[in-house]
């Protein structure tokens, strides 16, 4: 993809994804009556699981050619009964494998990089658990910041073995039917 | 303020973090040999601070003016544009800057490659951050006077 379309879907993706954080976070402080850092933490962890899925459902699908970033994971061994898994199909016309490449970097430049990029974030949680530091509530800061690291990195593997199965249900349609 | 106008501040924004977030991995990746979840790192690390200092900024240009009674409309005017330039900068510019999915997507990966550089990753970020966004607190105050 050349740079003016990444910009424009990296831009677009990254508007959406802010605002749909500010939408869920609102919806769980002012619905549940939430505090302000378990939203966002509520919101990362969302963001960490959909980013799993989303990261193995364009490495499963879009990389015909074999360079699968999935290769080397665990999680690789699972996907073993897909077609054309891991090595890619050489048989493949050129024009489908560029094809599958332009559509590998559009959706994790739209979804990944932009959306998720842009749901998620780093800053608001560092701010939160600084605001918990100063006013006193030490307990809660240590919480929010060991909580949100650890589940995130639970749900991102969580996310992976959710797009596992989906992959396994759903075999590669980039491929042309025999 | 207006939601509607929130929504746009935060979008905004958050398009012009998420582009800036990608110039930076972008840099990186051009000019260093060093993995990506480096980059990550250092974004994280950079909008932290960011966000320190715009809130305690704004908050605190906002708290000064209501110590000195202002009349309302200038104090009704002044706290709205404040609210604007939280959602704006740091709702919509420092979240989407800044990435937590990309960073436990790292983690997954480092988790694989060796125990020792995904605790690095993972304890060397919240420490960092937490003293960046502290340092970028107490530099807002101070500008705020």
């Amino acid at each position: 993809m050349d740079l003016l379309s990444k910009i424009l879907v990296i831009g677009a993706g990254g508007g959406f994804g802010a605002a749909i954080r500010h939408m869920l976070a609102g919806i769980l402080e002012g619905g549940l009556n939430l505090p302000a850092f378990a939203a966002v933490m509520g919101v990362n962890v969302l963001g960490a699981f959909l980013i799993g899925f989303v990261f193995l459902l364009i490495e499963t699908r879009f990389r015909p050619e074999g360079n699968s970033r999935l290769k080397d994971l665990p999680v690789s061994r699972d996907l073993e009964t897909l077609d054309g898994w891991p090595e890619g199909d050489p048989t493949l016309p050129a024009v489908d494998v560029f094809q599958a490449k332009q559509s590998a970097e559009l959706y994790s430049g739209f979804f990944i990089t932009g959306i998720l990029g842009g749901m998620t974030t780093f800053s608001l949680f560092s701010l939160l658990t600084l605001n918990l530091v100063q006013s006193g509530e030490i307990a809660w800061a240590v919480f929010n910041a060991i909580g949100t690291v650890i589940l995130g990195f639970l749900a991102t593997q969580l996310g992976f073995r959710f797009g596992c199965r989906w992959a396994l249900n759903r075999p590669n349609q980039s491929d042309p039917p025999e | 303020m207006s939601t509607l106008i929130a929504y746009l501040f935060v979008l905004l924004g958050g398009a012009a973090g998420a582009l800036s977030r990608f110039g930076v991995q972008e840099l990186f990746r051009a000019f260093t040999r060093w993995p990506g979840w480096v980059a990550v790192f250092f974004v994280n690390v950079l909008g932290s601070f960011l966000i320190g200092l715009v809130v305690a900024w704004l908050q605190g240009l906002i708290a000064l003016e209501h110590s000195e009674r202002l009349d309302p409309l200038q104090l009704y005017i002044d706290t709205q544009d404040a609210d604007h330039g939280l959602a704006l900068l740091a709702a919509g510019f420092c979240g989407a800057f800044t990435t937590f999915s990309s960073f436990s997507l790292d983690n997954h990966f480092l988790a694989k490659e060796s125990r020792a550089l995904l605790l690095f990753n993972m304890l060397g970020s919240l420490i960092t951050c937490l003293a960046a966004v502290a340092l970028g607190w107490s530099v807002g105050k101070a500008m705020a006077g």
